[in-house]
């Protein structure tokens, strides 16, 4: 039974946590202002570093777009870099200096809040995320050489020598795994084809994967509305988009809806067959005991005092495997929070209290109250002297 | 005044349309602090007429009162918290429960009763009976005299007014059966408990002043009838 409610315990868990994460709180971004092409691959690639982006969008519409007065912070950035598995993103500095990652937040290289070092300034500086520094062991001064692709094999820019002046505190977020360096730097790398080296200096020709666009408020601190207005004009455009995060991401979990599904189904149904052994082990207990309890009943026990204390070892059985469920479901929880900040960066806590955590134990009371109800009639039946000893 | 009052009493098996009456018993009276035997060979209805003392059935016709309760009208649930305030029961077998020792067993005497359950009370108890060195063994680990102690001491748990034993000492030795006989009877003395023993072993009957019959008492007992002589 508690392996069945740790399962419920830890897929309710991770599935409240993932939707909050990834639909409530959008990671900062209002908006990604990205080239034509799947929103959910846009919005993977540019908050989750996953995937790739889907082309590229030309640094005058990002400028004219830029200048649109709903629009009050936008941040452009280049991806298509790596290190050693972690994305490499060029980015506009204000990123790691002015952009809130969430309501109040921005990134910090303050020691006490665990970061190190400074903001980059110079082109052959480079900013690593918590999680990134702390996985490739990375030290302020480190040296790297950027590889130009995200898979494995991709050409090395041996020339272009980064080193690392600072590491971000922090912040439970996918922005923990990646690297940072300067915009400007993308274009500047060696190996790059002429058409690329050259968008460094005349930004007539410049392209960017995209950008982060920081709407303005209304009242309460929600999203203007006139963003859907912006986005209807920019989504006009051959080349361009805006995507909204927190619009497509529900859209992902209605996709991969079926696996919490599933995983609740297998949970549901483990708790529902240990139920049904509950149930036999009792039966199996009554034909066992029927001379126990016939003594009780002999000593002075009522029919309703056996019946409560059959049902009650159900309940406390049952008690138990819940309690032992929660426990065990924050474990599995702890686990997979692991496994999901690995892969994506999001921090998850096992200590989330989950709608299974409520339900959990009144769920597994009644569980232990429908296992122990025929055991029980059948102690409350019991004939004392049919069970205790024969007649002289 | 009378710990025990029969008075035309009988008690019939219904098996389909057959019916068996078992008991009939015109007339009998113990009173409070005595020590009777009835005895009896088996099947003449012994037990069942302990099992109707102790409220476990009730008569199909008469009046039963025991230890001031009418026991012939008491709703089961009654009979059963009667049980449990008035009567200690010794059975045969001991009966004791083999997932609990010694001491458990005697405190679970108590359990039903008024005094719920109180330890020095069963360790004085288990210390009566002459096992003071035993509180935590479990029936297998003791002997049959020391399990019949034990089930001694279970039932002079709640101090009750009346001790029944059925064959208390059919499965002991002579050196054993001695030994509980006295106990039990110094035991029910000292708590000022009335005895009632039924039995079918003359060295048992002769440990007690008054003793009768069963026969002469039960009325229906037929022994050419299929039960054994």
């Amino acid at each position: 039974m508690a392996i069945g409610m740790a399962l419920l315990v830890a897929v309710y868990s991770l599935k409240e946590q993932a939707h909050i994460t990834f639909t409530q709180i959008g990671l900062g971004v209002d908006a990604i202002l990205g080239p034509k092409g799947s929103p959910l691959q846009i919005v993977l690639n540019a908050i989750y570093h996953l995937e790739d982006m889907p082309g590229k969008i030309k640094w005058t519409y990002f400028k004219e777009v830029e200048k649109d007065p709903l629009v009050f912070q936008a941040i452009p950035f280049c991806v298509g870099h790596s290190y050693r598995g972690f994305r490499v993103n060029a980015i506009d500095r204000r990123f790691l200096t002015e952009f809130e990652y969430l309501p109040g937040k921005f990134f910090s290289f303050s020691q006490k809040a665990g970061g190190q070092g400074r903001p980059f300034q110079g082109s052959q500086e480079a900013v690593a995320g918590w999680t990134a520094a702390k996985s490739l062991r990375l030290r302020m001064g480190d040296e790297f050489h950027p590889v130009c692709g995200v898979q494995e094999g991709d050409p090395v820019h041996e020339k272009d020598k980064l080193q690392f002046v600072g590491i971000l505190a922090p912040t439970g977020t996918p922005h923990d795994r990646a690297i940072y360096i300067p915009l400007e730097t993308f274009y500047e790398l060696s190996g790059h084809p002429p058409e690329t080296v050259v968008m460094a200096e005349r930004t007539e020709y410049r392209e960017i994967s995209g950008a982060y666009l920081k709407i303005k408020r209304i009242r309460g601190g929600a999203v203007h509305p006139g963003i859907q207005g912006l986005k209807f004009a920019v989504n006009q455009s051959d080349r361009n988009q805006i995507v909204i995060p927190s619009e497509v991401l529900p859209r992902l979990f209605n996709i991969i809806g079926w696996v919490d599904r599933v995983l609740l189904a297998i949970a549901s149904i483990l708790t529902a067959l240990s139920a049904l052994f509950l149930f036999f082990s009792l039966l199996s207990a009554m034909r066992e005991r029927k001379r126990d309890l016939a003594l009780l009943r002999s000593l002075g026990a009522t029919r309703k005092t056996v019946m409560g204390l059959v049902i009650s070892e159900a309940l406390l059985i049952s008690f138990l495997g819940g309690i032992m469920g929660l426990a065990l479901g924050h474990g599995l929880t702890a686990f997979g929070a692991l496994f999901i900040k690995a892969e994506t960066g999001v921090g998850f806590t096992a200590s989330y209290v989950s709608l299974a955590d409520w339900l959990v134990l009144p769920g597994g009371l009644l569980l232990g109250l429908l296992a122990g109800l025929v055991p029980g009639i059948q102690a409350y039946r019991l004939g004392i002297l049919q069970n205790l000893s024969p007649l002289s | 005044m009378a710990a025990i009052k029969v008075e035309s009493l009988e008690l019939v098996f219904e098996c389909g349309k057959n019916r068996l009456k078992v008991l009939d018993i015109p007339q009998w009276q113990v009173e409070g602090g005595e020590h009777f035997a009835l005895f009896g060979p088996s099947g003449s209805g012994k037990t069942t007429f302990l099992n109707l003392l102790a409220g476990l059935l009730t008569p199909h016709s008469g009046r039963l009162k025991v230890c001031g309760h009418s026991l012939e009208d008491m709703p089961e649930a009654q009979r059963d918290r009667f049980r449990a305030q008035c009567i200690g029961y010794i059975y045969q077998n001991f009966n004791l429960l083999q997932g609990f020792n010694a001491l458990e067993n005697v405190l679970l005497g108590m359990t039903f009763g008024p005094r719920k359950g109180e330890l020095k009370d069963a360790e004085s108890l288990l210390n009566e009976v002459g096992l003071s060195h035993r509180y935590d063994f479990y029936p297998s680990q003791l002997s049959l005299g020391e399990q019949q102690r034990v089930a001694v001491a279970r039932a002079m748990a709640n101090r009750p007014q009346l001790i029944l034993a059925d064959e208390p000492t059919g499965s002991l030795d002579p050196k054993n059966r001695d030994a509980v006989l006295k106990l039990l009877k110094d035991a029910c003395r000292n708590h000022g408990c009335t005895l009632v023993l039924v039995s079918h072993e003359r060295e048992v009957i002769s440990w007690f002043e008054k003793a009768i019959p069963f026969l002469e008492l039960n009325r229906a007992f037929q022994p050419n009838v299929g039960m054994e002589p």
